[in-house]
């Protein structure tokens, strides 16, 4: 279909987020600039959550892209899309960020535990110009929500704030093979939620 | 370990949640065992989802300028400095390395990017694409029999709607556009070349006399083929996952016309919505 020629709305075509880092590749700012207009919104929202602090998060937010900026030439789209790449950097940045702050005792513990609930109110913000994105994170959030909380907070306080299992059977009090149970039946759990043909009906 | 630990700490390694000496076990595990890296590579692709269960935030203000002054070499933040090690994928090379069905797709959209006009809207399909890898590897590892891939794929393109809607280098998105009759209608066609299965998600459109239906129609040089019926809400929002009769990539149009029941083999209407591919 590719070679038909058709042009009806091209307006409507955007080039693909690999294109884009194969010109950002290239030193072309301009693609830097759009993959940043689609994802520093989640970029920017997954190191809030993590580090709980404007300034951390802007900081984690402008190294992610510094990073696409200097590693786009090595980027390897056969291995996986860029969004998952950029959203593994911004989280290997948030864990990084957050050893260290645990190390260093003057700010020894800046985080608050979240409660596991997730917050409604969030959901009217649209940041994100990418529709694309903005329904994804619809979908998961309402998977999410199908988990029980137990499951919903191991899962979190693993991937958010990069506890081991034995850290958080510690911080909620429960035996660690409770804790090691409910991430495991969390991400079944969540997983078979994603899967869910229910959950499609929903999409708007 | 054995299999069956493997498995029991699957959930925790790919969310980063094991110990480093029993992290390093398991990559070791994973290197060797075909089958474990399958479980954990299919865990991961939920991993990858879990990003956008942040709370949105907005965007600081003049965030893309400091973007912009950092890489031409001005301001330097606290990473510049710091000892923060360069980030790595989170997921172990041992599973994402195999990955086949990525690599085809990764040289096909080379070659999709030569016309301008057809520049598909990325849509990150992060299950879809990794689920499909996961059919290759294991039909690969496996050898599980040829039919029953083609009844996994089919199963993955009927059930996993949702998935679609997630996930995406192998799939990708074009829009139709409503026409008068239709002219707040917002469709999408979803289409994805790896399990060769489409989806339809349409809203806004208007509503159905009683015994009608939408009927999609995918365009093939000319000829208009039947590919789904379905029904719309009160909302005017309905899905339909696409029968084809040929590759996805063989078609170069959609329409959506309202119909009779059961629809027909013919279009009996004016579109409601049309796009080309
Ligand atoms: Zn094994």
């Amino acid at each position: 279909m590719e070679q038909s020629g058709r042009t009806a709305s091209p307006q409507r075509f955007q080039p693909l987020d690999e294109e884009l880092v194969r010109l950002v590749a290239g030193g072309d700012s301009d693609a830097l600039a759009e993959l940043f207009r689609r994802y520093a919104g989640a970029v920017y929202s997954l190191a809030y959550r993590m580090l709980n602090d404007r300034e951390g998060a802007e900081e984690l937010l402008n190294e992610a892209f510094v990073r696409v900026w200097r590693q786009a030439p090595s980027f390897d789209a056969r291995r996986g899309k860029f969004s998952t790449w950029l959203m593994s950097v911004a989280r290997n940045l948030g864990i990084d960020e957050l050893r260290s702050r645990r190390a260093r005792p003057q700010r020894a513990d800046p985080l608050t535990p979240q409660d596991a609930e997730l917050d409604p109110a969030d959901e009217r913000v649209d940041v994100e110009a990418d529709v694309w994105n903005s329904e994804r994170r619809r979908l998961i959030r309402e998977a999410m929500r199908g988990l029980p909380a137990a499951q919903r907070e191991a899962l979190e306080l693993a991937y958010f704030e990069g506890l081991t299992q034995s850290e958080i059977a510690t911080r909620l009090g429960d035996p660690l093979g409770t804790t090691k149970t409910r991430i495991r039946l969390g991400l079944q759990k969540l997983r078979d939620l994603l899967l869910s043909g229910e959950l499609g009906a929903e999409i708007s | 370990m054995t299999h069956g630990d493997v498995r029991d700490l699957i959930a925790p390694y790919v969310v980063g949640a094991l110990e480093a000496p029993e992290s390093v076990e398991m990559e070791e595990h994973l290197e060797g065992c075909g089958f474990c890296a399958n479980l954990a590579r299919e865990a991961l692709e939920v991993v990858h989802c879990l990003p956008y269960v942040a709370p949105q935030r907005p965007l600081p203000g003049g965030a893309l300028e400091r973007l912009l002054t950092s890489i031409s070499g001005g301001a330097s933040g606290i990473y510049r400095t710091s000892t923060i090690a360069e980030a790595t994928a989170l997921a172990p090379a041992a599973i994402e390395a195999r990955a086949p069905a990525t690599e085809r797709k990764g040289r096909r959209w080379q070659t999709w990017f030569r016309s301008p006009s057809l520049f598909p809207v990325a849509a990150g399909f992060i299950l879809v694409a990794g689920m499909a890898a996961w059919n290759v590897s294991l039909e690969r590892e496996l050898g599980s029999e040829r039919r029953e891939m083609d009844v996994m794929r089919g199963r993955l393109g009927q059930q996993s709607h949702l998935l679609l809607m997630v996930t995406s280098t192998a799939s990708m998105a074009r829009p139709l556009q409503g026409t008068a009759l239709a002219p707040s209608a917002q469709v999408r066609l979803i289409m994805d070349g790896e399990s060769n299965s489409a989806m339809l998600f349409a809203s806004h459109l208007p509503p159905l006399g009683s015994n009608q239906v939408y009927e999609v129609w995918l365009g093939r040089q000319g000829v208009r083929v039947p590919a789904g019926t379905f029904q719309v809400d009160q909302q005017g929002d309905g899905e339909c996952s696409l029968q084809l009769d040929g590759s996805i990539h063989s078609y170069d149009s959609a329409w959506i016309t309202a119909e009779p029941a059961r629809g027909g083999p013919m279009p009996n209407s004016p579109g409601i919505a049309r796009g080309a591919l």
